[in-house]
């Protein structure tokens, strides 16, 4: 696949080329679309994940708190405990 | 969360926010630190904008936790004085949450409500004159890969982001996008006075990106905080570099770019480079409303 499509690599590289060296409002405009869309929704597998924890063990992992201290989370036990993922965006 | 946290703590209830790598990179600017120090300074800046009293913990930078609890942005469990898992929830609900606590320690009256809390909303910091440079438009399904930092003796203001599209994922011929970011929690912008951006590409055998090289836009705006964007085409030839060897086989990208900080007074050059590895970044996240200006608001 390497060698058939060295060719079109070439004519490829030539392109963007042009359009990197000319300028990138050119490359902007390509497309025509507000924005790409990235990745693949995955939550149902993640949900489904989730859900098979339940009645298991807290996994022992090696964490930190929020001054960079390491935290195991075998020392969540002991009360009941509500732990929620997030972060910035 | 923070009405039930402030409803149940006195109750013996402990409560945490697991933080993780971002969902979706750009969304008011942040991108995904590469380092555990950078992780941090992202949950000062989460406490800071939440306005929240709830404790933070950091997941490590293999995304441990995050992965043996089953890698949902926003799950949501309940553990049990024994360490059991006795209630889960793929997505954090509050009402929820509430139901189960009154069933587990009792029931909080008058429950605490949103607008008892007064919280203020607090903006984040924008970073220097953002949408001078035009963003990319990209067409179609990209996937993150996988991008490694190398040892620097400088942060990594700028932090790449790389993503291949439908076609090489399909093909192994297609489009790769190499997005250079300014971390915003690290306060510096570019340096338009001085010359653009440039990176150069070094594939191993098996792997080709082309242009090699390149280099960004002359601006005449003297800084900004644009990221700069290239689409480059990418082959891979499974015939000559295995799928079984791409974790050993990155491609090495060397970048050099001037960086500006204003509270600390410099303004200097720096050479960074990355491995980049042709394997799809499962904790990269989702870049949501690529082109708005500093990503999605």
């Amino acid at each position: 696949m390497f060698i058939r499509h060295r060719f079109s690599l070439m004519a490829l590289s030539l392109f963007w080329a042009f359009l990197l060296i000319d300028s990138m409002p050119i490359l902007a405009q390509l497309g025509g679309r507000t924005g790409g869309r990235t990745g693949g929704r995955t939550g149902g597998t993640q949900f489904s994940q989730v859900t098979q924890l339940l009645n298991t063990a807290l996994p022992t992992v090696n964490v930190f708190d929020a001054q960079g201290k390491p935290l195991s989370t075998a020392s969540l036990r002991g009360c009941y405990t509500v732990l929620v993922f997030g972060c910035l965006t | 969360m923070e009405t039930v946290a402030i409803d149940y703590a006195p109750r013996g209830v402990k409560f945490y926010y697991i933080y993780k790598a971002l969902a979706h990179p750009e969304n008011n600017g942040y991108i995904q630190p590469f380092t555990l120090e950078e992780r941090l300074l992202h949950v000062q800046e989460a406490k800071r904008t939440l306005g929240s009293g709830i404790e933070w913990i950091c997941d490590n930078m293999n995304n441990g936790l995050k992965a043996t609890l089953g890698g949902a942005p926003n799950s949501e469990f309940i553990i049990n004085p024994a360490g059991k898992i006795i209630r889960v929830r793929g997505w954090s609900n509050a009402t929820s949450l509430r139901a189960d606590l009154v069933s587990l320690v009792g029931k909080v009256s008058p429950a605490t409500t949103v607008a008892d809390l007064k919280m203020k909303p607090v903006v984040p910091k924008r970073p220097t004159a953002t949408g001078v440079v035009s963003r990319i438009q990209i067409n179609s399904v990209m996937r993150a890969v996988q991008v490694k930092p190398l040892e620097s003796d400088e942060p990594y203001y700028v932090k790449l982001r790389v993503e291949v599209d439908e076609s090489f994922m399909s093909e192994g011929l297609g489009m790769a996008y190499l997005g250079f970011h300014l971390d915003p929690l690290l306060h510096v912008h570019w340096n338009n006075l001085a010359a653009p951006i440039q990176f150069r590409v070094q594939c191993p055998v098996g792997i080709a990106m082309g242009p090699g090289a390149g280099r960004g836009p002359e601006i005449k705006v003297e800084v900004d905080g644009d990221p700069r964007e290239f689409l480059v085409g990418v082959e891979w030839d499974a015939s000559i570099l295995p799928a079984t060897r791409l974790a050993d086989s990155p491609i090495i990208i060397e970048v050099d770019y001037f960086a500006c900080h204003d509270d600390l007074g410099w303004c200097k050059p720096i050479r960074q480079q990355y491995e980049v590895r042709l394997l799809v970044d499962k904790n990269a996240g989702s870049v949501r409303g690529r082109g708005a200006r500093g990503g999605r608001r």
